[in-house]
C-alpha cells in the first residue's frame, strides 16, 4: 500500500495512518479479504514506530474494518464492502448531477460552490434543531 | 583482538625507536670510546659506557610506554583519534584489561628492544675491551638485569600517561627520573640494592652474577606503580 | 508492568563548578523507541556517557539492565548488551573498515554475520578503506553498522542521524525501526531533529540544563498539549490569571493565543467564563512543545 505520512502536521500519526487506510478501502485500493501489510513491514515502510502501527490495527479491529487473525496478520472484512459499492453508487449520482449542471453552463467554480453552500445550509438547519 | 590494535597502533614507533636507538648508540660508541683515555682498568672503563648506555634503554622504557588506555596516534595524526576512545570504553572489556594489553605491549617491545641492544654490544664491546670476555650467560643475565631496571622507569611512564598527553608524559618521565636520579645522589642506597649500581659497575658483565638485591627494588617499584596506574585508569572519567 | 531498561534517580554529575546532570530521573521501557531532546549542552551527552561509566556520577543512581551503572565487577555484563553510536562518531583511523569490523566482533558472541553483510552492502561502505579517511557520513554509518550487527538488546546512540544526507537519514530510521520490530530493541537516541523522533519515537524526554523537564509517551504528551485561540468579544480591561496548565499566552487586540499542557477542561471552563467571540482548539507539534520547555524559565 502507498501511504504517506506527515509528521509535522500536529495530527498524530496513528490518527493519520487510520484514515489513509479507511480511504484506501472505500477508495477499492484494498478489498475485503485482503490482508494489510505485517506490523513490520508498515512500519519499516513508514518508517514509524512499530507500536503505532499495533495501536492502529488494533483500533481498526476496533472499528470492524478489519479482522486480526492471530499469527496471519490483519485482513480487512467483508463488511466493509457494502460501504465501498454504497460510496461508487453515491460516485455515480454525483457524476450525473455534475453533468447535469455542466449542461446548464455553470462553471467549475459556480458547481462546487452551490455544493458547499447546500451543504452549509443542511449543517446550519440540523443544529438550529 | 587487543594485542592486534596496541600492535597497529605502537608498531611504526617501535620501528622507529629502535632505528633511532642504534643509530645513537652507534655513533656515540665510536665517539665516546675513540676518545677515552685509555689510562683507565678495563672494568671501569665498560661500568661507564654501560652506565651510559642505559639511559638510551630508558628512552625507549619512557617512549613505549605509551598513552595509557587512550587510543594512539601511530603515525599521523588522524581525525577522530581522540574521539575513539568512547568507542573503545563502550566494548565490553574492563579498563583493566585496557590497561594491560597496552603495557603489555610495551613491554614485549621493550623487551625486543632490550635483547637488540645487547645483542649489539656483543658484538662491538669486544673490540674496545679486549680484556674482557662477554658470554652469553653474563649477556642473559645483563638482559634479565637491564629489563626488570627498566621495568622500572617504564612503570613511571605508564603512570603519567594516565593523565598526561603522550609528549609531556616523556618530558615529566625524565624529569621525574632524573630527580629520583639526583636523590641518589644525596641519600645513600645500600650497594646490594642500588639500581644505578646495578646498570653500571655492577653488571653482570663485571661481577657475573645477577644483582638480585636492586632487581628485586626495581621489580617491586614496577609493580606498585602499576597498581597504582590500574587505579587511576578505573576512576578517572574519560 | 514493562520493566525499566534504562533507570535513573536523581543522577547528577558535576565537571569542577559547572553542572552538566542536575537530578535527572528517567525511565526507559523495554523494547520502547525513545527520543531524548535537548537544547546543545543541556546534558544528553553527558547523561549518555554516565550510562556507559565513561565518566563517574557525582550523585544520585542510575542502572542499566537492573545493574548500577557504578559496580566495576559487572560493568562489562552491561556493555556486553548495548550499542553505542558516539556524538563524535571516533573510530580507530588508521585501521581499514574491514579491521575494524574483525576487532569489534569477537567481541559479541551475538554478532549477526547475515546483519554485517546486509548493512554493509546497504550503507555501501568500502572495506578496504581506512577509517580516517572516510567522509563523515560514512563514518557515522559504520559507526551505525558496528552498534546493530552485534545483536545488542539496547542501542545508545548520540546524534544518530547527524551529518547524513536525507536519504541517508531515512535509511538509518528504517534499520532502527526495523530493529526495535524483529528483535524488541530498545533504542534510546539524542536528537536535534525533532521531525525524525516525531516520526520514530514512542517515549520522549526533553532535557534542559540536567533535568527532565518534559517526559511521557509521545502519543500522550501530544493529547494533553493543545493550542487554544480565542477570540474575545471585546479588549479585556486586566490581564486573566490562568489556571494551572497554561504554558504561554499571546495577546493580540481581540485575540488570545494560548499554549496549553494539561488540565484543559478547567482551562476551557476558565474560557467561557470571559466574553468570547469563539474558541478553536489545535494540537501541538513536538517542536512547538520543545521550544516552550527549553526557554529561559
Amino acid at each position: 500500500m502507498i501511504l504517506r505520512l506527515n509528521p509535522s502536521s500536529g495530527i498524530p500519526l496513528y490518527l493519520q495512518l487510520i484514515e489513509q487506510v479507511k480511504h484506501a478501502v472505500e477508495t477499492e485500493a484494498i478489498r475485503a479479504g485482503d490482508q494489510l501489510p505485517s506490523v513490520r513491514r508498515m512500519a519499516e515502510d513508514l518508517v514509524i514506530n512499530p507500536n503505532t502501527v499495533a495501536r492502529v490495527y488494533r483500533e481498526l479491529e476496533r472499528e470492524g474494518i478489519v479482522e486480526v487473525r492471530h499469527g496471519a496478520g490483519a485482513y480487512v472484512r467483508d463488511s466493509v464492502v457494502s460501504r465501498t459499492r454504497l460510496m461508487r453508487k453515491a460516485q455515480g449520482v454525483v457524476e450525473a448531477a455534475v453533468d447535469r449542471l455542466e449542461s446548464l453552463d455553470l462553471t467549475e467554480d459556480e458547481v462546487r460552490r452551490l455544493v458547499e453552500n447546500e451543504l452549509a445550509v443542511r449543517r446550519s438547519k440540523s443544529t438550529k434543531r | 583482538m587487543l594485542w592486534m590494535k596496541n600492535w597497529m597502533e605502537t608498531r611504526w614507533r617501535f620501528l622507529v625507536a629502535i632505528v633511532v636507538f642504534s643509530f645513537i648508540v652507534v655513533s656515540s660508541y665510536m665517539q665516546f670510546t675513540n676518545s677515552r683515555p685509555q689510562a683507565l682498568p678495563a672494568e671501569q672503563r665498560l661500568a661507564g659506557t654501560l652506565s651510559v648506555f642505559s639511559l638510551f634503554f630508558v628512552m625507549h622504557a619512557v617512549t613505549l610506554a605509551g598513552s595509557g588506555i587512550k587510543t594512539q596516534a601511530p603515525f599521523q595524526m588522524g581525525k577522530g583519534v581522540h574521539g575513539s576512545m568512547h568507542f573503545t570504553l563502550s566494548l565490553p572489556v574492563s579498563r583493566l584489561r585496557l590497561l594491560a594489553t597496552r603495557t603489555g605491549m610495551g613491554a614485549l617491545e621493550l623487551f625486543a628492544a632490550v635483547l637488540l641492544g645487547v645483542l649489539g654490544l656483543r658484538v662491538l664491546f669486544p673490540r674496545q675491551f679486549p680484556e674482557i670476555a662477554f658470554p652469553i650467560l653474563d649477556a642473559s643475565e645483563y638482559v634479565f638485569t637491564l629489563f626488570a631496571c627498566l621495568l622500572a622507569c617504564f612503570c613511571v611512564s605508564v603512570v603519567l600517561a594516565t593523565f598526561l598527553d603522550d609528549v609531556w608524559q616523556m618530558w615529566g618521565s625524565w624529569i621525574l627520573l632524573a630527580a629520583i636520579r639526583a636523590l641518589t645522589t644525596v641519600v645513600n642506597i645500600p650497594e646490594k640494592f642500588d639500581p644505578f649500581r646495578a646498570l653500571g659497575s655492577a653488571s653482570p658483565f663485571i661481577t657475573h652474577t645477577i644483582p638480585w638485591g636492586a632487581v628485586a627494588v626495581c621489580l617491586t617499584f614496577a609493580a606498585a606503580l602499576w597498581l597504582l596506574a590500574a587505579r587511576i585508569v578505573q576512576t578517572r572519567d574519560y | 508492568m514493562v520493566e525499566s531498561v534504562i533507570e535513573t534517580q536523581d543522577l547528577r554529575k558535576t565537571f569542577g563548578k559547572q553542572s552538566a546532570v542536575d537530578g535527572l530521573n528517567l525511565r526507559v521501557p523495554s523494547g520502547s523507541i525513545y527520543g531524548f531532546l535537548g537544547k546543545n549542552g543541556a546534558g544528553k551527552t553527558t547523561t549518555i556517557e554516565l550510562l556507559l561509566n565513561i565518566v563517574k556520577p557525582s550523585g544520585g543512581h542510575a542502572s542499566v539492565f537492573g545493574i548500577p551503572v557504578t559496580d566495576i565487577a559487572r560493568s562489562t555484563q552491561i556493555r556486553q548488551r548495548i550499542g553505542f553510536v558516539s556524538e563524535d562518531k571516533g573510530l580507530y583511523p588508521y585501521m581499514t573498515v574491514e579491521q575494524i569490523i574483525r576487532f569489534t566482533r569477537p567481541f559479541f558472541p551475538g554478532w549477526r554475520d547475515d546483519l554485517e553483510r546486509q548493512y554493509l552492502e546497504l550503507f555501501n561502505l568500502p572495506l578496504k578503506k581506512k577509517v580516517g579517511e572516510l567522509s563523515k557520513g560514512m563514518g557515522s554509518k559504520l559507526m551505525l553498522l558496528l552498534a546493530v550487527v552485534r545483536g545488542a538488546d539496547l542501542l545508545i546512540l548520540d546524534e544518530p542521524t547527524e551529518g547524513l544526507d536525507p536519504a541517508a537519514v531515512e535509511e538509518v530510521l528504517r534499520e532502527l525501526v526495523s530493529m526495535a520490530a524483529s528483535n524488541g530493541t530498545t533504542i534510546f537516541f539524542s536528537s536535534h531533529q525533532l521531525p525524525e523522533v516525531e516520526q520514530i519515537a514512542e517515549h520522549v524526554c526533553i532535557i534542559d540544563r540536567g533535568k527532565a523537564v518534559v517526559a511521557g509517551a509521545l502519543d500522550d504528551l501530544k493529547a494533553q498539549y493543545q493550542r487554544i485561540q480565542v477570540v474575545v468579544d471585546r479588549e479585556l480591561n486586566e490581564p486573566v490569571r490562568w489556571v494551572d496548565g497554561v504554558v504561554k499566552v499571546r495577546q493580540e487586540g481581540r485575540m488570545l493565543s494560548l499554549l496549553v499542557s494539561r488540565n484543559v477542561e478547567a482551562i476551557l471552563a476558565q474560557i467561557r467564563s470571559l466574553p468570547v467571540a469563539s474558541t478553536e482548539q489545535f494540537p501541538v507539534s513536538l517542536k512547538d512543545i520543545f521550544l516552550e520547555s527549553v526557554r529561559n524559565n
